[in-house]
């Protein structure tokens, strides 16, 4: 496993940084070098889907602030940034694209404020521990091509969505801790939030479980490319709770009820302030990327394109499907920044009304259409009896 | 949760688009009591028009709403000029009644991007204000202000109509009328919007009437009132216009009742452009002391009944003014129809009523 990109560290000294070989050749006995060589190369990969995945979350919300509040508000987006920082960006930059590393360090320069009567450890602990550390575990799970992931475990994105589930937690422990009526109801509104949209989620992807017989990305996308058609197409319900189910997950519009700025101020992150708040807004973006990853892989079919087309280049020329998936995701997350720029909030009584009226019995039936598919036309998925 | 508490939104909260506090006691998402607390922005404009004269009392009821400042100087000089018994000329009427339509049509605009944004669409903030701000720069043209017009004065107006103003204004009205079916197509087609303003907020006609509602909010609620009809002032007597009414009393109702008013007051620019008399004084010498007398005069504001009490005492200064806001009046049905409903539903139903501060504390 691993993306093959290091591997030319394994083998001899010649590549390793100067002081290093000369280092570790007298110290470690021989029968320790072959692990260290495979920590550094593991290292080495974390580090880089960690890049990729922030990289891309700076560039979504560039994206967003240039869609979303750029062209549908009739305005253009960040176009440049006055850089009061050192000048060292030059004073202009294309497109506005530092604007959003710019606002980073600006944020990094406020003055953290704890609110004096927040319940300290979980203000400070729950937040980190459980709202901004569990997506940045994700990162192994991540394939970047048709096989080139770091690490594919039998559970796959069961893992993803454990981790996932932590989030509303990490928000109902900040909300509650920083002892403001808003953030108390966002918090809350988030915990409710979950209990009813966890379950769609997890019932539509059961419905690609049920059809793959298999928990791991690279082994679903491989299953759609022999199918001719990405799921989405042939489960089109699944699809549509999924979409819906997520952007309830991410807390985006129309499902933005925990943070609801017209009656909540900034809901539970009303208190949170400096990098605190950076973290917070950062975070929500950065479960939106890894939320596309999963709709890319399980209903897009990944890398694949549809009809098997190149399908033997994408299995051989990394590059060419690291593309595709690049351009998939980008596509996948432009849909719900149009839908952000387009749908009013419901209220947190309707999102109960629409989770367990609306999709949970969607969700139900789609599972019951693929049982009856796999029943009596198991051919239409592929399944050879 | 099961614990009531108080949630103080204001002075400074986005439910409120101007300041002043709303106490509510909540229980949960369920809102059990709501508090009405203003005041923050009292500039004694009442008591200053005693000290004043007449004339120059005008540059502060523009001053009182600060997104219809026209309508508050219409009122103004027209109980003015009945006091004094002036008629204005028939050109001067048309277009004080073309500028009133035009500043109601602004006015409402605000109020659209206001309500969408508290519901949710804030997308509708940015392209409504943007149509509005076509608005005011054919009343800057006319004026040379955009907000604090300062246009009417007792005896007509302070100067005519600028060259092209005809074919400016219609134009206007063209691209109004196109880009405001575009908006209401928006938001009547999505279905999210539909359940954030149906049923939320609802007032019957009783209470309507029984708590002092007016302009939009009384006619969503079913009582067909407009003073436009009722008593007709400057021309809309000339005018074919209709008074929308809707008989459920929510804020889909208040929403459609103001989409449907700028509607008609296209059509009413229209025509008044039309018939508008090329001769015509503009501006006549008013006298110079208000006679000794009392007069109440009431107008259509956007936001409902609109009024000056004036009490002359044979000088230029007048004895008394009494201002009778529309927007205060709907304020004190605020905390009724909040109760009973839900915390999120607070900032559509506030907003569904078109607050406006500045004429409320005044």
């Amino acid at each position: 496993m691993g993306y093959g990109l290091y591997d030319w560290l394994l083998d001899g000294w010649e590549w390793w940084p100067g002081i290093i070989p000369l280092l570790i050749e007298p110290l470690v006995p021989p029968e320790h070098i072959g692990p260290i060589r495979s920590f550094v190369i593991d290292s080495l990969e974390m580090t880089t889907i960690l890049v990729f995945l922030i990289v891309n979350t700076i560039l979504l919300i560039w994206l967003e602030r240039k869609i979303s509040s750029g062209r549908a508000w009739t305005a253009r987006g960040p176009v440049f940034i006055d850089f009061n920082y050192g000048h060292f960006f030059g004073r202009t930059w294309k497109f506005g694209l530092l604007q959003n590393i710019a606002e980073f360090l600006k944020f990094f320069s406020k003055e953290d404020i704890v609110p004096e009567k927040a319940d300290k450890f979980p203000f400070n602990v729950g937040f980190f521990a459980f709202v901004v550390a569990p997506p940045f575990i994700l990162g192994a799970l991540l394939p970047l091509g048709a096989t080139l992931v770091i690490a594919d475990p039998a559970v796959g994105f069961l893992l993803i969505f454990a981790l996932f589930s932590l989030y509303p937690v990490g928000v109902l422990i900040t909300g509650w801790s920083s002892n403001n009526k808003y953030s108390l109801i966002g918090g809350f509104r988030s915990a409710v939030q979950m209990i009813s949209y966890e379950i769609p989620l997890m019932l539509s992807i059961a419905s690609v479980v049920l059809v793959t017989n298999s928990f791991s990305f690279v082994e679903i996308a491989k299953q759609q490319a022999t199918l001719l058609l990405p799921f989405a197409i042939l489960m089109p319900i699944g699809f549509i709770i999924f979409m819906a189910a997520l952007t309830a997950e991410t807390e985006r519009v129309p499902f933005d009820i925990p943070e609801a700025e017209a009656e909540l101020v900034m809901g539970w992150r009303t208190e949170l302030t400096g990098f605190r708040y950076m973290m917070s807004m950062a975070t929500e973006y950065f479960i939106l990327l890894i939320g596309a990853f999963i709709g890319v892989f399980l209903f897009w079919g990944g890398p694949y394109l549809p009809f098997n087309l190149f399908k033997h280049e994408i299995e051989t020329i990394h590059l060419l499907a690291f593309l595709i998936i690049l351009v998939k995701l980008w596509i996948f997350i432009f849909l719900y920044i149009w839908v952000r720029a387009s749908l009013p909030r419901v209220r947190p009584d309707q999102l109960l009304d629409i989770g367990w009226k609306g999709l949970i019995p969607l969700a139900i039936l789609n599972i019951i259409y693929i049982v009856l598919i796999m029943l009596y036309y198991p051919q239409f998925f592929g399944v050879v009896p | 949760m099961s614990e009531q508490m108080y949630i103080h939104m204001g002075p400074q909260h986005p439910v409120n688009h101007g300041l002043w506090t709303l106490k509510v006691k909540t229980a949960g998402e369920l809102v059990i009591d709501a508090e009405v607390l203003i005041g923050y922005v009292f500039r004694m404009i009442e008591k200053i028009a005693e000290s004043r004269p007449y004339n120059a009392i005008q540059p502060l009821t523009n001053r009182l709403c600060y997104v219809s400042g026209m309508s508050w100087e219409a009122s103004y000089t027209m109980a003015v000029e009945k006091l004094m018994g002036v008629e204005v000329s028939k050109r001067a009427q048309y277009i004080r009644t073309i500028m009133l339509e035009l500043q109601r049509i602004a006015s409402h605009l605000t109020w659209l991007s206001a309500y969408s944004t508290d519901v949710g669409v804030v997308t509708m903030l940015v392209i409504a204000y943007r149509e509005r701000e076509y608005v005011l720069d054919l009343l800057e043209h006319v004026t040379g202000s955009r907000m604090m017009y300062n246009y009417f004065t007792a005896g007509g107006l302070r100067r005519d109509l600028p060259q092209g103003f005809k074919e400016d204004c219609h134009n206007l009205t063209h691209y109004l009328e196109e880009r405001l079916k575009e908006y209401k197509a928006i938001l009547d087609d999505s279905k999210v919007f539909l359940l954030r303003s149906e049923n939320v907020g609802i007032i019957t006609k009783n209470d309507a009437l029984n708590l002092g509602a007016t302009g939009p909010v009384l006619r969503a609620s079913g009582v067909q009132a407009d003073l436009r009809k009722i008593e007709p002032y400057l021309v809309y007597d000339e005018l074919e216009f209709d008074i929308p009414m809707r008989t459920s009393g929510d804020c889909y109702a208040r929403y459609e009742i103001r989409m449907e008013e700028m509607f008609q007051s296209i059509r009413l620019i229209r025509q008044a452009l039309d018939q508008i008399p090329l001769e015509g004084e503009i501006l006549q010498k008013p006298p110079r002391k208000l006679p000794k007398g009392d007069i109440y005069f009431r107008t259509e504001d956007p936001r409902g009944e609109a009024a000056f009490y004036i009490i002359g005492n044979d000088d230029r200064i007048p004895y008394r003014v009494k201002i009778k806001s529309p927007a205060y009046s709907n304020l004190a049905i605020c905390n009724y129809i909040l109760k009973g409903g839900k915390v999120a539903d607070i900032a559509p139903t506030v907003a569904s009523i078109d607050l406006c501060m500045g004429e409320i504390d005044r």
